[in-house]
């Protein structure tokens, strides 16, 4: 990454570097909850929580502890135990002092700890050696982008169940084929801000 | 340097996992949400498909539900008998007592209700409903697309020989899906215990109806004059069914003079009638 202002990360992080169109990463959930407007919401609203905290908490870990003994190679068993159980935390405590956003997240939450895109922030994080501000800049827009796709999605894909479709795309197929053409025109920024 | 860096890497993934595992402990204690013990006690008895036929999301909103509020307990369909046994026994209610409720699709037209035009969109009431409020002349009628029938989860709503909706109160559970799904709302839960019925839900002028519909409703009032216990009323050029003292002796079956009234005794075999009396 060349270009390391915080705008240049934030646009890069939503758009540029799309992380459901552009890296392909996270693509279960995108597929697996875009049905509805509403269930896309609350996915999102989880992903971006979850997301930012666990970027924080595992650069943390990275930056203090990993770095300094020199136990690089852990990162990816540790990230995996630090995501997994802030999620587990993340849930015990919207349950106790947030019912109404704990019952709105309902399934959603749960279903984060196995979201490749919060392992991958975490990881694409450590690659581009970013700072603390620059991470949750990063972690955030990533999460945004992810919002913005699903969204964009989820829309389509309420229109396309009332569209008369020829036999052999009826269901998923469909839904790959959108899923492709809104990757298509996403590439249409490449070069924005020198990415 | 090799044996140092195996026990390093041990040490820091131990004590990474200790430190999350402390604090997840101290979080489950201090977060902990105190839940009604009974509640616990029904999840348990539920057969946790979290499948949805009992009308909420998994078992335990549904086990909530049944804590909280006074709902039905034996709505879950895949736990059977067993299961609201199970279920009666820790709620201390009695499996009789409680109160069956089922689905009546409250129109008989069908064929015998006249079309205004000819409806040739998606085949669900709810389109249909929206052109022009569906294409039988009587804008109260059922549509016969069979939305009903589609989300019944039982199957126990078919369309009839006439094209109208009819339940089978042998399979109904009464989880009131059709009621919500039905865009001509006018299908209704009732106690199983009420057998007779008027299938028509018209607002419309005695007169009109007569000329669109050979079994509607025409607010003549001769079943409100006959009803021995008054369980009858007309409102709106409509007589309804209170469902209150209804003893179904179905002497306002043999009055309407337009057929409207349909006493459900008649129409199912002896089986349902048997039935019928367990359910008293």
């Amino acid at each position: 990454m060349k270009n390391t202002s915080l705008l240049a990360i934030f646009i890069s992080s939503v758009f540029v570097n799309n992380i459901i169109l552009m890296r392909f990463i996270g693509l279960c959930s995108f597929f697996g909850v875009s049905n509805k407007l509403s269930s896309a919401l609350g996915m999102s609203a989880a992903v971006f929580f979850v997301m930012t905290l666990a970027t924080v908490v595992s650069w943390f870990i990275y930056n203090l502890v990993l770095l300094p003994l020199g136990l690089v190679y852990l990162k990816i068993i540790v990230f995996i135990l630090v995501i997994a159980s802030l999620v587990q935390l993340v849930e015990l405590f919207l349950k106790k002092n947030m019912p109404g956003l704990f019952k709105a997240l309902g399934i959603y939450l749960p279903l984060i700890t196995t979201n490749c895109a919060i392992l991958a922030v975490a990881f694409l994080i450590v690659d581009y050696k970013f700072n603390f501000l620059q991470s949750i800049i990063f972690s955030s827009g990533t999460a945004l982008g992810y919002t913005i796709a699903i969204i964009l999605f989820s829309s389509i894909r309420e229109r396309l169940e009332l569209a008369p479709l020829p036999n052999a795309v009826k269901g998923y197929g469909i839904v790959f084929i959108t899923a492709a053409l809104m990757s298509l025109s996403f590439m249409g920024l490449i070069g924005l801000f020198g990415f | 340097m090799k044996e140092n860096i195996i026990i390093q890497s041990f040490l820091v993934m131990g004590s990474v996992s200790f430190v999350i595992g402390f604090l997840l402990s101290i979080a489950a204690k201090k977060f902990k949400v105190v839940s009604n013990p009974k509640k616990d006690k029904v999840l348990s008895a539920l057969p946790g498909a979290n499948c949805g036929a009992c009308g909420y999301v998994g078992c335990e909103q549904y086990a909530e539900a049944i804590v909280s509020s006074n709902v039905e307990i034996n709505l879950c369909k895949p736990g059977g008998e067993e299961t609201v046994k199970k279920i009666a026994e820790i709620m201390n209610k009695e499996v009789s007592d409680v109160q069956r409720m089922v689905a009546v699709v409250l129109c008989a037209g069908g064929s015998r209700a006249k079309d205004e035009f000819l409806y040739k969109g998606l085949k669900s009431c709810y389109y249909a409903s929206k052109v022009f409020n569906g294409q039988k002349k009587c804008k109260y009628a059922c549509l016969g697309f069979g939305d009903c029938v589609e989300v019944c989860p039982f199957e126990a709503i078919f369309i009839n020989k006439y094209g109208v909706a009819e339940v089978d109160i042998l399979k109904c559970t009464g989880c009131g899906l059709c009621v919500k799904v039905c865009p001509q709302k006018i299908i209704k839960l009732v106690s199983c215990s009420y057998q007779v019925h008027i299938l028509c839900s018209s607002k419309d002028k005695g007169n009109i109806v007569r000329q669109i519909c050979s079994v509607g409703c025409i607010g003549c009032g001769l079943c409100v004059k006959t009803c021995p216990v008054r369980d009858i009323t007309l409102e709106d050029n409509l007589a309804f069914m209170k469902y209150d003292k209804c003893n179904n002796c179905e002497l306002c079956v043999i009055k309407c003079p337009t057929k409207s009234i349909v006493s459900k005794i008649q129409l199912n075999s002896k089986e349902n009638f048997s039935f019928i009396n367990i359910a008293k």
